[in-house]
């Protein structure tokens, strides 16, 4: 990482609501009551190392950084 | 069209008729009444794409089954001897709802991630190439071969052999038992002797598995189970009937599953034009061919909820503790959902089908499934050329169960010889 901030986003067209990136990172991420799906909170409280877990173990892969390719 | 709403509703999901082929019904259900009372069945049929994804994050449609069955169907006598039965279904990921099944899932995963699935693909693809080139030579020599006990019924257990850390004796064993077990999860047909063979089954899963657990705490090796045993969540860790709960929801769903996505895909494979060649020369089709083959022909056909409460849903009135059957079989073919649905397009890209359901419950072992079907299945068709069915499609045994769908045999030949 070269020092400026990346943001984590959800393609909510993708998620399938597996709560995953809930149970690994949590504090960065909730599930939307209305859909089912998931939500990136911001500020988040998870540490860098979970939003990895939680980009890494999505079952989907519908979460990524922002201007990264999947 | 040709069936009345009472005739569909007094269908046989389990016929032999609708065991080899559902689809006709599954169009009738999808058009005439898409939420429909079945009185053969005694529970709701869901079959819409967008009702069953509704469904599946609909949080009083519970997915324990457990209890409700144990509280009706069995008499004193039946719970004094299933009891333990139960009490281990009880702790299965599949039959439990929040907050239970969170706890449970969270620790489950910490074992369970892509980086221990991904240490298993050198493995799957040299058994998945040992296999396949068996199958070459004998087909070669003008043997008819079954690729369900020949190819897909191989693979997993070689696969959570290395999870498990078991041995091929013992992966025999535990091949059986977890056969005997699910004619009893599966919803098949009640046969003579099936109770005392499924109460077998799970007093030999639950002594075996627990003498892996003893093991693996006494002495941590680097494999999924040991994993398991050692996960461990602010001090939250997965009680000894979880963990062989575990055990056995892992086996249960990671052997029958893949086995009949295998021979789904491959079945689906030799009955398209030039599918088997197409994955032979354009590796780069493998995934969307996967996705597509879980879609035409997943192996789980109907997921089963339990209403918790009387439900309004879709203008249907579900009371409290009814059975509602969410057939992704049909889902997966809705016209709604998906263009040209019956037909098998290998390139297929907007294909979110719901093979793996959806919501808390979206099958943890999904990217393992998934590994194993693109790796064994590129392993196959680049050893062995397209061999065709040895009997007529219309013959061959698909499983009359209610929940999967999967072939009993799929004997194959070289192609162009008559016999």
């Amino acid at each position: 990482m070269s020092g400026s901030e990346r943001r984590v986003v959800v393609d909510r067209a993708v998620c399938v609501g597996s709560t995953t990136c809930v149970n690994v990172a949590g504090g960065s991420f909730e599930i939307d009551e209305t859909d089912g799906k998931a939500r990136v909170l911001t500020p988040g409280a998870a540490t860098m190392d979970e939003v990895l877990d939680a980009v890494d173990s999505c079952p989907v892969a519908a979460i990524s950084f922002e201007g990264e390719d999947k | 069209m040709t069936q009345s709403i009472d005739e569909l509703s007094r269908t046989n999901l389990i016929s032999p008729e609708m065991a080899a082929s559902p689809f006709g019904f599954y169009a009738e259900l999808l058009e005439k009444s898409p939420v429909l009372w079945s009185e053969r069945h005694r529970a709701w049929l869901v079959g819409r794409y967008d009702d069953v994804s509704a469904a599946f994050r609909h949080e009083q449609m519970g997915a324990d089954r457990i209890a409700p069955y144990l509280r009706e169907q069995l008499d004193e006598a039946g719970r004094a001897r299933f009891g333990r039965m139960f009490e281990i279904l009880s702790k299965w990921l599949v039959f439990l709802d929040p907050p239970d099944h969170s706890r449970l899932r969270k620790l489950v995963h910490k074992a369970f991630t892509p980086r221990a699935v991904k240490a298993l693909q050198g493995r799957i693809e040299e058994t998945a190439a040992r296999e396949a080139e068996a199958i070459r030579a004998r087909l070669e020599a003008g043997d008819v071969v079954d690729l369900v006990a020949d190819f897909c019924e191989i693979i997993p257990p070689a696969i959570f052999s290395e999870m498990f850390g078991f041995s091929p004796e013992d992966g025999d064993r535990l091949k059986t038992w977890t056969e005997d077990l699910g004619m009893f999860i599966n919803g098949a047909p009640a046969e003579p002797g099936r109770d005392e063979r499924v109460q077998a089954a799970v007093e030999g899963l639950e002594k075996y598995f627990r003498a892996s657990v003893e093991k693996y705490r006494a002495h941590p090796v680097d494999n999924i189970l040991s994993a398991l045993v050692q996960a461990n969540e602010d001090g939250d860790v997965l009680s000894d009937i979880e963990l062989i709960a575990t055990c056995i929801t892992l086996i249960d769903a990671g052997y029958k599953t893949v086995q009949n996505a295998m021979c789904n895909a491959i079945y689906l494979l030799l009955e398209s034009e030039d599918g088997w060649e197409r994955l032979a020369s354009e590796p780069q089709l493998m995934t969307s061919a996967v996705e597509e083959c879980l879609r035409m022909l997943g192996p789980a056909k109907t997921t089963v909820r339990r209403a918790k409460g009387d439900i309004e849903f879709r203008g249907a009135n579900i009371k409290d503790g009814s059975r509602v059957y969410l057939i992704l079989a049909a889902a997966n073919r809705d016209p709604r959902q998906f263009e040209r649905p019956n037909e098998f397009v290998i390139d297929r890209t907007d294909n979110q089908h719901l093979a793996f359901a959806q919501g808390i419950h979206f099958c943890l072992g999904s990217a393992l499934a998934r590994l194993e079907l693109t790796s064994s299945l590129a392993e196959l068709v680049n050893r062995v050329p397209r061999p065709e069915l040895a009997i007529p499609a219309e013959g061959l045994p698909w499983h009359r169960v209610l929940l999967l769908s999967g072939l009993q045999e799929l004997p194959v030949r070289r192609a162009g010889v008559r016999t």
